[in-house]
């Protein structure tokens, strides 16, 4: 197995990867079996696939990622719930509408069920959570994985620090819940910092002193 | 006493009207992501050509009916600015834009993955601020370098570029003036590291050996585009370095 790239590397689309075919990871492509890039990004080696960090791209819906979206049509048999970007989910709700009582504007956070040529299915079990307060935010889907962290500890530092409650969806929509506006706002401002240093080092620690700045700053304009 | 002379396109020791030897290109210059707005984009400047490319999507495709269940559909507008050309151009699509948005879109479509989005529709926009001949192959370079801006999957970068005829000999990237008096024009586009060809047009005639000459000089151009068009990407990621991810 010959692998043409290395770790962090800037490859293009089109660019010859691998000779291995089962080396093919995310923004990848067999052709031949050879593996190129189909996007320009970062090359990134996980669990012995060669991946692509793109710097943007679209959100792409794959099964069991948790999503926030937001209901915009009631049919007879489902909900149509916007995803952000192109995409429409749809959340089956025969006999359940009494109980889980969405209405058009509603947002909720799930997860996808199915994804593939018949649409994109939501769950609507138990996983479904309605959130009915709080700031809805959106971000680039690429900066998820950095907003999460490892093992969530970015999202640990976020919540713990401000005290409010992050909903985070792999569509880059961002529903944040917290007990005052000030610190819904700070998570925000926190997120965008997120989005736009990903590449820098330091960035918990900076993220931790950031919110507690806007937190204070907020409480003490809001007394003067 | 008044002599007749004729005006020559190329000169005794093979120079062209602009000083350029038959093989060469004008200046090129290309950037990826210059629009905020949009999705992706791009922009090409060759000589006095120049454009921007812009990509929306991949977003719903309307009309509904249109929406393929498997794969996304591709939506091209190649379109020149009423000021692009001398004189003024009357600012609705022509016939000529239509059908250039349309061997464009056709192009495209042999490099993007379409089915990664399925029932959605990709908008490409091709904006011709000023045009100096090769507006279509400098758009189509554009157009696939804002595609990849954009994050959409494509197989490969395509790049084209036009040869011509004139007086007789090949010339790569001919002028306005050489395209106009020239005995023939052919723009070409290529993916190159598929080695396929994705564009090909041919207005005028020419004879079989000249065909392949001009068909290996467009390749060679469309390498010296392509190696532009990658460097233009990779511009971007150099201050995009991602760390710890999750």
């Amino acid at each position: 197995m010959s692998i043409y790239v290395r770790e962090r590397e800037i490859v293009t689309p089109g660019q010859l990867l691998s000779d291995e075919p089962r080396s093919a990871g995310a923004y990848t492509y067999v052709y031949n079996g050879k593996v190129y890039a189909a996007v320009a990004g970062i090359i990134q080696f996980r669990d012995s696939k060669v991946n692509i960090l793109p710097a943007k791209a679209p959100y792409k819906p794959s099964e069991s990622d948790t999503i926030v979206g937001i209901i915009t049509d009631l049919k007879p048999s489902h909900y149509e719930v916007d995803l952000g970007w192109h995409l429409v989910g749809f959340l089956h709700t025969a006999g359940r509408r009494a109980r889980t009582r969405l209405q058009i504007g509603d947002v909720i956070y799930t997860r996808v069920k199915y994804s593939g040529v018949r649409g994109v299915f939501l769950e609507g079990g138990r996983e479904l959570v309605k959130i009915d307060r709080g700031l809805l935010m959106r971000v680039s889907p690429v900066k998820i994985p950095r907003i999460i962290g490892k093992k969530g500890s970015m999202l640990q530092v976020l919540s713990s620090e401000s005290g409010c409650r992050l909903y985070v969806g792999r569509n880059g929509l961002i529903a944040i819940v917290g007990d005052s506006p000030e610190k819904e706002f700070a998570v925000a401002s926190a997120i965008k910092m997120i989005e736009s240093e990903s590449h820098l080092p330091g960035l918990t620690e900076r993220v931790t002193h950031h919110i507690r700045k806007k937190i204070i700053g907020g409480e003490v304009v809001g007394e003067g | 006493m008044l002599e007749k002379v004729e005006h020559r396109l190329i000169t005794e020791d093979g120079r062209r009207i602009d000083g350029r030897a038959l093989d060469e290109m004008r200046p090129v210059r290309i950037e990826a992501g210059v629009l905020d707005r949009s999705d992706g984009s791009a922009y090409i400047e060759m000589g006095k050509t120049k454009i921007y490319a812009a990509v929306y999507g991949p977003k719903e495709a309307h009309p509904r009916h249109l929406a393929q269940p498997h794969k996304a559909i591709l939506n091209c507008r190649y379109h020149m600015a009423a000021f692009s050309v001398e004189g003024r151009k009357a600012p609705g699509m022509t016939r000529r834009e239509i059908e250039l948005s349309k061997v464009i879109r056709e192009a495209l479509e042999s490099i993007v993955i379409l089915e990664e989005f399925p029932r959605s529709a990709i908008d490409i926009f091709i904006e011709v601020i000023q045009a100096d001949a090769g507006t279509r192959t400098a758009g189509l370079t554009a157009a696939s370098l804002a595609l990849a801006d954009a994050g959409i999957p494509i197989l490969d970068l395509c790049a084209g570029i036009a040869v011509g005829k004139v007086e007789g000999r090949i010339v790569l990237d001919p002028s306005e003036e050489e395209d106009k008096k020239g005995e023939a024009d052919m723009p070409v586009a290529m993916a190159p590291r598929l080695g396929s060809i994705v564009l090909l047009q041919l207005n005028g005639r020419m004879t079989s050996s000249e065909f392949m000459e001009a068909l290996n000089l467009a390749k060679k151009g469309i390498g010296v585009l392509y190696e532009l068009q990658r460097k233009a990407l990779g511009k971007k990621f150099t201050t995009f370095t991602p760390i710890g991810e999750e």
